[in-house]
């Protein structure tokens, strides 16, 4: 591993109380800065496992985690995260769901009353790339379950995080919102660049926005196969019906597969 | 018109209710002091209606001052046990122990404590009501969804601020649901005590009305003290409807 990885892990192990089994086990990773990394798995493999690790949420039973070139051991303050439920809170609109993380995280929590306007034409400028402008008023029960992902994602990218962590944000998505949020999600990565691990079961989803793919084993959870993919940005969604992105997906499946055959 | 019926539905039933009680006690020449016709139990509470109004305000301020602290006692237990698993596991079986007590059972310790009057009647309205409290909003801050919950930790947030971002605005409408069922609580627990031990409120004027036989008086009293939970009541259920307006959109999605 070199020194040069923004996310380095060592040897991890993890266990989430003395008595169980590992949930990861033996994991080594080193991830660059501005990386598009997924990671794909069985249910249950310990994906989620893995980004509790590289946020600080859970610290390693065994081995070292670190991020930008420190030893995680608490919570970093440089991520952002969208999960499977878009979790917004009901009591709020949309704008102010988004502009939520600069309430908390330093600088922008000290000076959020003297420039909250300069932070809702940055929220506002979010929302209208993700294809929201309009709805900034509405609150999320007013939105649909692909609207509140797309705000999900801004609340994620509001405060301009080093790592964006991404827990199946788009696994409760239909076919079509889906595709149009995984462009989206690549041109907010191309335009302003930031770390991503973004953990799915969707192959073609992993294909089609990762720079490395990593497999991991049913729990408890190793590495399986790492899978560098060498597809030319900026991609397009033409790509995902080519040949070599057909191959690709084909070679995660059959590693997917033989883990399934056990 | 079967609009209008279904709006005036309660209020007719009301009506119903009434002049069916007025008949059956003339028809059947019931007497007063056994079953008062409605229109006894007015004339009783126009008569009277200057003692009535001085008992019922005893009564109602004394509710007022225990619910007022039942209200501070159960925000502060509720947030004690919703904030940590720990607490919660250790204090719950305590709680629901002490609820599980008649609250009448204490009017006679409270007496040997503090004497006849006004204090163990504020004291039995607080122990009455403050249960409701506690585990709502205990319940509220409990039920944190836990990636919600990530996401802001991962954002470095401390746990007061998950508390004040998220964990107050969501237990909001469980707050106001428990204000509802505490102060009609409430009421009750001043009237047991001054039932009991007292001599001031409607509680005392009820008993002194039953020791003389004045059934309509009693009657009055006990329509006085409805009228007073119904009218709190109402006040909260208006609190709560225009305060966490977000919990109830299902009824009024469009």
């Amino acid at each position: 591993m070199s020194s040069s990885n923004f996310i380095d892990f060592d040897h991890v192990w993890l266990k989430y109380n003395p008595q169980s089994d590992f949930a990861i086990e033996d994991v080594s990773v080193g991830i660059g800065e501005h990386e598009f990394v997924a990671i794909v798995g069985p249910s249950g493999c310990g994906k989620s496992t893995f980004m509790k690790l590289c946020t600080g949420l859970r610290p390693p039973t065994q081995g070292t985690v670190m991020v930008d070139g420190k030893q995680v051991g608490g919570p970093l303050k440089i991520t952002g995260m969208a999960f499977q439920a878009p979790n917004l809170l009901p009591w709020r609109s949309t704008l102010d769901n988004v502009l939520l993380p600069l309430e908390i995280v330093e600088p922008y929590k000290s000076n959020f009353r003297t420039r909250r306007k300069e932070y809702v034409d940055r929220a506002m400028h979010l929302i209208e790339t993700v294809g929201l402008k309009g709805w900034e008023k509405k609150y999320p029960w007013e939105l649909s379950g692909g609207m509140q992902q797309r705000a999900s994602i801004c609340r994620a990218l509001v405060h301009e995080p080093k790592l964006l962590m991404l827990d199946e944000p788009f696994g409760a998505l239909d076919a079509f919102t889906r595709e149009e949020l995984w462009c989206v999600l690549r041109d907010l990565h191309a335009a302003n660049p930031f770390t991503v691990v973004l953990v799915t079961h969707d192959l073609r989803e992993a294909a089609f926005l990762a720079d490395t793919v990593y497999v991991m084993s049913k729990r408890p959870g190793r590495i399986l196969a790492t899978r560098p993919i060498d597809l030319p940005r900026p991609r397009d969604l033409d790509v995902t019906y080519s040949a070599p992105f057909a191959a690709i997906v084909a070679e995660l499946r059959e590693y997917i597969g033989a883990l399934r055959a056990h | 018109m079967k609009a209008l019926a279904g709006k005036y539905s309660p209020l007719l039933l009301v009506i119903a209710v009434l002049v069916v009680w007025e008949a059956v006690c003339r028809i059947f020449h019931i007497e007063t002091f056994i079953l008062p016709p409605p229109s006894a139990i007015w004339t009783s509470l126009v008569e009277n209606r200057v003692p009535i109004a001085e008992h019922s305000w005893q009564t109602f301020w004394t509710t007022m001052v225990g619910f007022a602290i039942a209200v501070v006692v159960g925000v502060f237990l509720g947030c004690l046990l919703g904030s940590s698993a720990a607490i919660y596991r250790a204090c719950y079986p305590l709680l629901v122990g002490f609820n599980s007590v008649p609250k009448a059972a204490f009017v006679p310790i409270l007496v040997v404590w503090f004497g006849i009057g006004t204090i163990p009647a504020v004291l039995t309205a607080l122990i009455i009501s403050f249960f409701p409290i506690v585990v709502n909003v205990a319940t509220g801050l409990a039920t944190l969804e836990p990636e919600l919950e990530d996401v802001l930790r991962a954002l470095g947030a401390t746990r007061l601020e998950i508390l004040r971002k998220v964990g107050f605005p969501r237990s909001l409408p469980f707050f106001f649901a428990s204000l509802k069922v505490a102060i009609t609580l409430a009421f009750v627990g001043t009237v047991i005590s001054e039932i009991s031990a007292s001599n001031a409120g409607i509680g005392y004027l009820m008993m002194h009305a039953s020791s003389e036989m004045k059934t309509p008086l009693m009657f009055a009293g006990v329509l006085v003290i409805s009228v007073m939970a119904m009218a709190m009541y109402e006040v909260f259920a208006f609190i709560e409807r225009r305060s966490t307006r977000w919990a109830h959109r299902s009824q009024q999605a469009t």
